[in-house]
C-alpha cells in the first residue's frame, strides 16, 4: 500500500499529541473487547455464580460479581459489543440521513435550504434524551429500537455541519467546472462536493459515536433501552444501583467502561480534528 | 430591537408548529395502534373498533391532528391514560422543581467552567491548562447518571453528609446539581478556553494594555465581553441537552420534578402524557432558545441593528 506524504504528514500530526494517542489506544482496547470477546472473557456473561453473589474483586474475580453472581468483567466485555455496534449503527444512519439533507440544503440554498434546517430546528426543539425515551416507550425495548430512537434524534448534527460546509463549498471553480461540463445534481453533490466534505464529517462521525453510546446506556439504566438479559453497561448500573452501598465495585467498573469508551472517541475526536482540519483547531 | 424580536417570535411559532406534527405523529408508531396497545394482544377486532371510535382515532388523520392542536392551543393537553386527571396541570405543578435543579445545575456548571476556562486559556498549555482539558473532556465524557450514583454512595450512604433523595431541604438541590452540570461545565470549559483565545490575539488588547490597563480588566472586561458570544450560544443549545438530563437525574434522586413524573409515566406508556410532556419541554427549549437570542442581541450590537 502506498501511503503518500499528505497522509503521513496528517498521522504524524494526528499521534504527536499524546492525548490522541491515549484515546487511540482506549478505542484499541474497545475494538479488542467487542472483537475478542469470546476469547478474553473469562466467563460466560450470563452465568449465574450464587454462591458467589456480591463477591468484592479478588482473584477469581477480577472486578468482582454483580447480584445474581455474574462475573462483571465477563459482562463488561461482553457489553462493549452493544456499545460499540449501536455507536457505529447511529453514526451510520445519522450519517446517511443528515448529510444527504444537509449537502441537499447547502447545494440548492433558498427555500430547500430554509425547509430543511427548519426541519433540522424542529428535532433540536426536542431535549435528545426525552425525545429518545418517548420513541422507546412507544416502540419497546430492544437493540433496533433504540438504533432507530437514537438515529431519529441524532441526524441534526451532520446535517447542520454538512450544509454549512456545503454552502461555503458551492460557489468554488471545481463545482461550477463540474456544472459546465454538464455533471448531474447527485454527481456533483456526492462525486465532487462531498469528497471535500470527508475531514469535517469523519471527525463528526467519530465524536458522534460518544453521544449514542452515552444514551444507551440511559435508556438501559431506566429500563426502557435494551433488553435485561443483554449484557449491556448501562443496565449492569440498573440492576446493582439498589446495592451500591454493600457492592461498590458493581456500579463503579460498569461506569467506568462507559467513561473510558466515551473519553477515548473524544479525545481521538479532538487530535482528528486538529490533524484533520486545522482551521477548526481551538 | 422590535422587528427583531418579532421576526424570532414568527420563526419560533413556525418550529413550534412542525413540533407538534413531530409529536401527533408519535401515536403513529406505536406497533398495532393505541387501541392494541390499550387492550392488549388479545383484543377483538370490534373491540379495538370500539376504542378506536371512542377515541376519536377512526377519523382522517388531518382532523384529528387539527382537533388535537386546536385543544392543545387552548391548554388543553388531554387526560392520563392512567388515572383520567388533565396532563398540563400535572405537569406544570412539578415544573419549579424541575427549573430550580436546572438552575442549579447551570451555577455549578458556570461556577466550574467560567474560572478555569478563563485560567485555561490565559495560562495556555500550561500544567493547569492541560488538566482543566482533561477535566473538561471527562466531564463530557461520564454518563450523569453515573456520576449521581457515585456522589449518593460518597456523600450520602458513607459519609452521611447530604440526603440522597428528594426536595425536602435546600441541600437536596446540591448532588443532583453537581451530577447534571458536570458534563455542561466540561462543554462550557472547552468554549470560553477555545473563545478567549480566539480573541486574546486581537489588536484591541494590545491597545488597551498599552493603555495601562490591568491584565484583570483586559481579561474580565475587554476580552470576556467578545468571548461570551459562542459561549452564550453554546449555552443555548446545551440547555436543551440538560433539561432532558433531567430526566435521569431526578430518577436517581427522587426528585419530584417533571422528568421523574414522566420517567413513570413512560414506563406504563401513556401516550397522552408522554405527548403533552414532549411538547412542554419543546416550548421550553424554543422560549430558552429566544431568550438566548435576544441576551445575543444585546452582548452584539450588530445584530440588533441587522
Amino acid at each position: 500500500m502506498i501511503i503518500d506524504d499528505n497522509t503521513k504528514r496528517t498521522m504524524r500530526r494526528l499521534f504527536r499529541n499524546p492525548l490522541t494517542l491515549i484515546g487511540f489506544i482506549l478505542i484499541l482496547a474497545n475494538l479488542g473487547m467487542v472483537l475478542f470477546a469470546p476469547l478474553i472473557a473469562p466467563y460466560n456473561p450470563e452465568e449465574m455464580h450464587l454462591p458467589d453473589r456480591h463477591t468484592a474483586p479478588c482473584a477469581k474475580y477480577l472486578l468482582g460479581t454483580d447480584f445474581y453472581g455474574r462475573d462483571i468483567l465477563s459482562r463488561i466485555i461482553y457489553g462493549s459489543r452493544i456499545s460499540f455496534t449501536l455507536g457505529l449503527s447511529v453514526v451510520a444512519g445519522g450519517l446517511l440521513f443528515g448529510t444527504t439533507l444537509g449537502l441537499s440544503a447547502g447545494y440548492f440554498g433558498g427555500r430547500t435550504d430554509s425547509f430543511l434546517m427548519r426541519l433540522t430546528d424542529v428535532f433540536l426543539a426536542f431535549p435528545q434524551l426525552v425525545f429518545a425515551m418517548a420513541i422507546m416507550s412507544v416502540r419497546g425495548q430492544g437493540f433496533g429500537n433504540v438504533v432507530f430512537a437514537l438515529t431519529v434524534t441524532g441526524w441534526t448534527a451532520f446535517a447542520r455541519l454538512v450544509r454549512a460546509e456545503a454552502l461555503s463549498l458551492r460557489g468554488r471553480e471545481f463545482v461550477q467546472a463540474a456544472q459546465s461540463l454538464g455533471a448531474g445534481t447527485p454527481r456533483i453533490l456526492f462525486r465532487h462536493l462531498l469528497p471535500n466534505l470527508m475531514a469535517p464529517i469523519i471527525v463528526q462521525a467519530t465524536m458522534g459515536m460518544a453521544t449514542p453510546i452515552l444514551t444507551e446506556a440511559a435508556l438501559t439504566f431506566l429500563g426502557i433501552g435494551m433488553p435485561p438479559n443483554i449484557p449491556s453497561w448501562g443496565g449492569m448500573l440498573s440492576v446493582d444501583r439498589d446495592f451500591m452501598e454493600t457492592a461498590w465495585w458493581s456500579i463503579t467498573f460498569p461506569g467506568l467502561a462507559i467513561a473510558m469508551t466515551v473519553l477515548g472517541f473524544n479525545l481521538f475526536g479532538d487530535g482528528l480534528r486538529d490533524a484533520l482540519d486545522p482551521k477548526l483547531k481551538s | 430591537m422590535a422587528r427583531y424580536i418579532l421576526r424570532r417570535l414568527i420563526q419560533s411559532i413556525g418550529v413550534l408548529l412542525g413540533v407538534t406534527i413531530l409529536v401527533f405523529s408519535l401515536v403513529q408508531l406505536i406497533p398495532g395502534g393505541p387501541a392494541l396497545m390499550i387492550l392488549g394482544e388479545d383484543a377483538t377486532a370490534e373491540q379495538i373498533a370500539m376504542v378506536n371510535h371512542n377515541l376519536g382515532l377512526d377519523r382522517p388523520l388531518h382532523v384529528q391532528y387539527l382537533d388535537w392542536l386546536s385543544k392543545v392551543c387552548r391548554g388543553d393537553f388531554g387526560k392520563s391514560f392512567q388515572d383520567s386527571r388533565p396532563i398540563l396541570p400535572d405537569l406544570l405543578s412539578r415544573m419549579p422543581a424541575t427549573l430550580e435543579l436546572l438552575a442549579a445545575a447551570m451555577f455549578i456548571a458556570l461556577l466550574i467552567a467560567v474560572p478555569i476556562g478563563i485560567a485555561s486559556a490565559v495560562k495556555r498549555n500550561s500544567l493547569l491548562d492541560n488538566v482543566g482539558r482533561v477535566f473538561a473532556l471527562l466531564g463530557v465524557s461520564m454518563p450523569s447518571f453515573w456520576i449521581g450514583l457515585l456522589l449518593i454512595l460518597v456523600f450520602a450512604k458513607d459519609l452521611r453528609w447530604l440526603p440522597s433523595a428528594g426536595r425536602e431541604s435546600w441541600t437536596g438541590v446540591i448532588m443532583p446539581a453537581i451530577a447534571l452540570g458536570f458534563a455542561m461545565a466540561g462543554i462550557l470549559m472547552r468554549m470560553i478556553r477555545s473563545s478567549l483565545l480566539e480573541v486574546l490575539r486581537e489588536d484591541y488588547l494590545k491597545t488597551a494594555r498599552a493603555k495601562g490597563l490591568s491584565e484583570r480588566i483586559v481579561i474580565l472586561k475587554h476580552a470576556m465581553r467578545n468571548a461570551i458570544l459562542p459561549v452564550i450560544t453554546t449555552i443555548a443549545l446545551q440547555v436543551g441537552n440538560l433539561l432532558g438530563g433531567t430526566v435521569v437525574i431526578e430518577t436517581v434522586f427522587a426528585w419530584p420534578g417533571i422528568g421523574r413524573f414522566c420517567y413513570m409515566r413512560m414506563l406504563q406508556r401513556d401516550i397522552p402524557t408522554i405527548m403533552g410532556n414532549l411538547l412542554l419541554y419543546a416550548v421550553l427549549v424554543c422560549i430558552l432558545n429566544i431568550i438566548t437570542d435576544l441576551l445575543y442581541a444585546l452582548f452584539d450590537p450588530r445584530i440588533r441593528y441587522s
